[in-house]
């Protein structure tokens, strides 16, 4: 039996060493720069790999990552858990109860996002198979990789990028986490399909009995092993040690699923992922459980697989600028268009469609991981490869600023954003009706409202609960016909009885219109505008003007 | 207010308790009881049915008994509809068999396909039932928002000391955040300051409901729809849950993929009243 030997082990160990090291490092940096840590994790590889390293000290690069020999082949195992694993956090947290929950909107952009990249992707690659050097007979099977590379999102940019914007909680956050987490899943299941086009080595059966064998396999463990799993990770979560019990249950589980499926000739990895959505979906598994899980397998396997992938090739000279184009073009046409147009006929403006779209645009670990085994099959060139890592490098590194851009309407809807100093009235009205009058005067002038109507709305509601919260303010406010929030702010010095719970006369009279439909944006404005206002020396200091211009320079100082 | 009011009667050790509560509803409401039975009829059963109603004391004015011969949850639907009942009172195992999770118990039928109110009742004595603490859930919609209103004036007829309504929401993804914030502490911070602001928002609600002379406190807790609420049901004694039925009807893909309304009916540790219309 062949043996590792100990110049081997050290070698093998070196190159695991400058892997994680180096993978680590860069990830950290891009975090810091408020970059996905792929994008540097994948960096390190292409710096640690013939681009760079080998280009400079070929023989150095040979010795720590030889071609061929155990070294190599270890290595390649330890890469190929490393990807089963990743897939198992991936897994984790599809939740098909929000997708489900968010219905058609969710369904519709999540199906388009696919359709439209995958029949452009394709479509592009088969008629135009000279431009990618692919051979007659091969062709089918490439416009079918090229269509499943373009069409699938990756989860974890755009929740990171939801989390940023403040988008997570809106109808339109939830809208694009639960699309992106149908395309998960559907991209999972072509993608195994797809190996039953190419016919791995270990996987002798026909396209129809990989179909099936995963929509088996699929059925049985979201069904059955499902139900086991939510008996068993109470009793895991309280009773083993901790996290060490919790950890090796859930990575023993993921191990046999990919055993199985790459036993019935489905890829491995698909096993990993479809028990990391059994397991995720379970409302036993705690958020602590799955926060460690991530901070285990993306801090140690997930460096060693995205700065693998830099090592494949030399990313210079299969450089081809005409491909990238095209990748590039038909990548993010494909994607913008089919979500937006999604979004679009589920009832979002125009506007709000876009954003989605570009949302929806960033790839990650679904292509980097299909053009492996694409090129590991003689499938694609490494051109090819090259250019989808580049779609999968400037997607996720556009996807925050491009949806922060197209975002910047719909995250206006704070106190801050929807007020200026033509929103402002410093005049000692004598009465809480005038006051209100004359706010509702601003606000209907200003956007062409129907007076009469918002300021009954507004002393309705006020007549039924005053609306006085303390600290000198009053959000006097009512649901009314307009399609976005309005915020008009008095001054009054003298203070008006608005029956405040603390009993003193409020000076700062902030009317609130909200959209009749929209019930938790009024409760998010009022909220946010008692936020704001909890400060009661930073309010006396505020009513402390002569001029609204005045107010609104120490507003933006104070708040 | 619930006028009409319909129970299954079973022949259950545990159907005295749906008498019980029926009687208690009935004597708070003035309302009209139908005592449904699904079986054939006898002589012996219509008297078991009014010696149960005599026991709890329902004067034979106040009641009816009818029995018809179907599938129960057809059966029962068919009734709802030519007597335009307000609510079905019904009987359920505290925890489902498998079998019934995927094929469908009667309760679930029933919540599908009766256009009507439905208060199940777990399998307990009826010592063990008091309407005291009421819990009901919302999403700050117009229809959460009727409900909570309409249990205030329930709660205020059959003098209830509190209603606790539950906000309960998720950051689907947030664990997957981890990686890019750094440490589990930051994402751990931006999910604190979410709570936050959904206490806050929780405040303004139950402010602007205006609800009166009954005690009404709310509550935010983090966790997957639908089973962090009814946990927390569990867990304070609850002693009727209450949730609005949602618009969209519950699918077998609802059971598969647990959805939050599934979450409270497959476990039921106290009477749960879904409210479908009002």
């Amino acid at each position: 039996m062949q043996k590792l030997g100990s110049a081997e082990i050290v070698q093998l160990l070196l190159a695991i060493t400058l892997m994680l090291g180096f993978g680590r490092a860069f990830g950290e940096l891009f975090r810091k720069i408020r970059q996905p840590a792929v994008v540097g994790e994948i960096l390190a590889g292409i710096l640690l790999g013939p681009t760079i390293l080998g280009f400079i000290f070929p023989e150095i690069q040979q010795f720590i990552f030889p071609s061929e020999g155990l070294v190599t082949i270890s290595l390649d195992a330890i890469v190929t858990l490393s990807i089963i694993f990743l897939l198992l956090v991936v897994g984790l947290e599809i939740d098909l109860a929000v997708v489900i929950k968010q219905g058609t909107a969710a369904l519709t952009t999540g199906t388009l996002g696919i359709i439209v990249p995958f029949l452009m992707g394709a479509g592009v690659a088969y008629l135009l198979p000279s431009a990618f050097g692919i051979q007659p007979d091969k062709l089918l099977v490439f416009a079918f990789f090229i269509g499943t590379a373009l069409a699938i999102s990756a989860l974890p940019v755009i929740a990171r990028t939801l989390m940023d914007l403040k988008l997570f909680k809106t109808k339109m956050g939830m809208t694009i986490m639960a699309a992106a987490m149908f395309n998960d899943l559907i991209g999972w299941i072509i993608f195994s399909i797809f190996l039953g086009l190419v016919g791995t080595d270990s996987h002798g059966g026909t396209v129809w009995e990989t179909i099936g064998y995963t929509l088996l396999f699929t059925v049985v463990v979201l069904i059955f092993i499902r139900k086991l799993f939510d008996k068993s990770l109470p009793y895991v979560q309280s009773r083993l040690s901790w996290p060490g019990g919790i950890l090796a249950f859930v990575m023993v589980s993921s191990l046999l699923g990919a055993i199985i499926t790459e036993m019935i000739g489905v890829h491995s990895i698909f096993g990993a992922f479809i028990i990391g959505v059994a397991l995720g979906d379970s409302a036993h598994l705690s958020e602590k459980t799955k926060f460690i899980v991530h901070q285990f397998i993306t801090n140690i396997f997930a460096p060693l697989f995205f700065v693998s992938i830099g090592l494949k090739v030399n990313f210079i000279q299969a450089f081809d600028p005409l491909i990238v184009i095209i990748i590039l073009v038909i990548g993010f046409a494909g994607k913008i268009i089919g979500c937006g147009f999604g979004a679009r006929i589920s009832g979002f403006n125009n506007k709000e469609s876009l954003s989605i779209g570009f949302a929806m645009n960033s790839r990650g670990v679904l292509e980097i991981v299909l053009s492996l085994v694409a090129i590991q099959t003689g499938l694609i060139t490494e051109e090819i490869f090259v250019a989808i890592i580049i779609l999968v490098l400037s997607s996720s590194v556009l996807a925050g600023p491009l949806m922060s851009y197209f975002t910047k309407d719909s995250r206006k809807y704070t106190f801050m954003e929807l007020i200026d100093a033509k929103s402002i009235v410093l005049k000692n009205f004598d009465s809480k009706e005038k006051e209100i009058n004359g706010l509702c005067r601003i606000a209907s002038d200003r956007y062409k409202l129907n007076y009469e109507e918002i300021s009954s709305k507004v002393i309705q509601r006020e007549n039924l609960i005053p609306t006085g919260i303390g600290n000198y303010v009053a959000i006097p406010h009512a649901k009314v016909k307009i399609q976005k929030p309005i915020i008009t702010v008095g001054i009054n010095k003298q203070g008006l009885d608005f029956e405040a719970p603390d009993n003193v006369p409020s000076k700062l009279i902030i009317l609130l219109l909200t959209p009749e439909s929209k019930n938790e944006l009024q409760l998010q404005l009022l909220a946010d505008i008692a936020n704001k206002f909890r400060d009661k020396e930073k309010v006396e200091l505020l009513l402390n003007i002569a001029t609204e211009e005045e107010f609104m320079s120490k507003l933006k100082e104070e708040l | 207010m619930f006028k009409k009011i319909g129970i299954a009667v079973s022949f259950s050790p545990y159907g005295k308790a749906l008498f019980k509560i029926a009687a208690f509803l009935q004597k708070n409401l003035s309302a009209e009881l139908y005592l449904m039975h699904i079986g054939n009829h006898s002589a012996e059963k219509e008297n078991k049915v009014k010696l149960l109603a005599e026991e709890f004391q329902i004067s034979d004015s106040d009641y009816k008994i009818i029995f018809k011969k179907d599938d129960p949850a057809r059966a029962i639907t068919d009734f709802v509809e030519t007597e335009k009942l307000d609510l079905v009172i019904l009987g359920a195992l505290e925890k489902e068999r498998s079998i019934n999770y995927y094929i469908g118990s009667v309760a679930r039928k029933l919540m599908r396909k009766a256009p009507t109110n439905l208060l199940i009742c777990p399998a307990k004595k009826e010592a063990d039932f008091h309407f005291n603490d009421l819990f009901i859930t919302t999403d700050y919609s117009s229809r959460s928002e009727s409900s909570i209103k309409f249990l205030a004036e329930l709660g205020k007829m059959i003098s209830a000391k509190r209603i606790v309504v539950i906000r309960e929401f998720s950051i689907p993804g947030l664990a997957i955040t981890v990686d890019d914030f750094g440490s589990s502490q930051d994402a751990e911070q931006s999910k604190n300051r979410l709570i936050q602001e959904e206490k806050e928002k929780l405040d303004f609600f139950l402010r602007e409901l205006n609800v009166k002379d009954i005690n009404i406190e709310g509550v935010c807790i983090y966790g997957k729809e639908g089973f962090a609420s009814n946990k927390y049901a569990k867990e304070h004694d609850a002693d009727l849950s209450v949730i609005t039925a949602p618009e969209r009807k519950p699918k077998l893909f609802d059971r598969i993929f647990t959805s939050e309304i599934e979450f409270n009916i497959k476990e039921i540790p106290s009477p749960l009243l879904i409210i479908k219309k009002l």
